[in-house]
């Protein structure tokens, strides 16, 4: 694995192992543990934002529907559904 | 050093009702409480802070994911204290399926040593045993170029967990204090959760 460049708090630039992408190495001027560039995973997000997007494009029209066939309930269930999703995306950041 | 690594046993408690997270307490043989630490729910990459006590204003260690997916992932341990990081676990993700087991890296990711569960056998019993049998206690053994150097063993109680952790004689040579409890935090935050 190619190795990654870190630049600590004490400005000092140094090479770790590719294995540490997103974690902490010591930093050989300071000896303080610096964060090691590359997480969180891409493809992690990519995938959460999909189904985001997913979620938005089917809650919103379904919501939207209930309300104006009369459905008020159902549409207010819709929208809290869609509320605690987004409260829960939120938190887990 | 910190005076909470100058005993050889020690005993963690979780409390298993929490509203949203968890939160455990660490012993020492004398029934002191050395550290403390609360998990938010909902947390994506794991990063638990441990704390001197339930005021949480006195930061001891630092348990980082370096990922978000737990499966395989990667556990930095920093002395928050001193900022620097003195090793990292790994958990190992398709043998965990069958038995839980972790290794121990240094600082260049090199692997020094070993934390498995205990025996092979009792693993599958608690894990696809089912009913009773998966309330056999987990007891877990950290080793160091072969050599036992940490013993984690739950106390049967299948309401609170309680975990006990024995540092062996010579142990101290081997590894780090810290972390050998990094470990046992682990076990408790990360596979605690995953049972």
């Amino acid at each position: 694995m190619a190795e990654l460049e870190v630049i600590c708090d004490c400005g000092h630039r140094f090479n770790v192992p590719g294995s540490l992408r997103g974690g902490m190495s010591n930093c050989p001027s300071c000896g303080k543990a610096a964060d090691v560039p590359g997480g969180p995973e891409k493809l992690f997000w990519l995938v959460l934002g999909f189904w985001i997007l997913l979620a938005m494009v089917v809650l919103v029209p379904s919501a939207g529907y209930l309300f104006y066939t009369g459905h008020t309930l159902g549409g207010w269930g819709v929208v809290v559904f869609g509320c605690l999703l987004v409260i829960a995306i939120v938190l887990s950041m | 050093m910190s005076d909470y690594i100058d005993h050889d046993q020690y005993y963690i408690r979780k409390k298993l009702i929490k509203v949203l997270g968890s939160s455990f307490h660490i012993y020492d043989s004398e029934d002191n409480l050395i550290l403390f630490s609360s998990q938010k729910a909902f947390k994506l990459k794991e990063d638990i802070r441990v704390f001197s006590d339930e005021s949480m204003s006195s930061e001891r260690l630092v348990v980082k994911a370096r990922s978000i997916i737990d499966f395989g992932a990667a556990y930095d341990v920093v002395d928050s204290e001193s900022g620097e990081k003195l090793g990292a676990f790994r958990r190992k993700g398709f043998k965990s399926i069958l038995k839980d087991t972790w290794e121990l890296l240094d600082n260049d990711d090199n692997p020094v040593g070993k934390l498995q569960e205990d025996s092979g056998c009792l693993a599958l019993a608690r894990r696809f045993g089912g009913g009773l049998l998966s309330l056999i206690p987990q007891s877990f053994f950290l080793e160091i170029d072969g050599e036992r150097a940490v013993t984690y063993s739950q106390r049967f109680n299948p309401v609170i967990f309680k975990m006990d952790v024995n540092l062996e004689k010579g142990s101290r040579e081997l590894l780090d204090p810290r972390l050998a409890l990094a470990g046992a935090i682990l076990l408790v935050a990360v596979e605690g959760r995953q049972a």
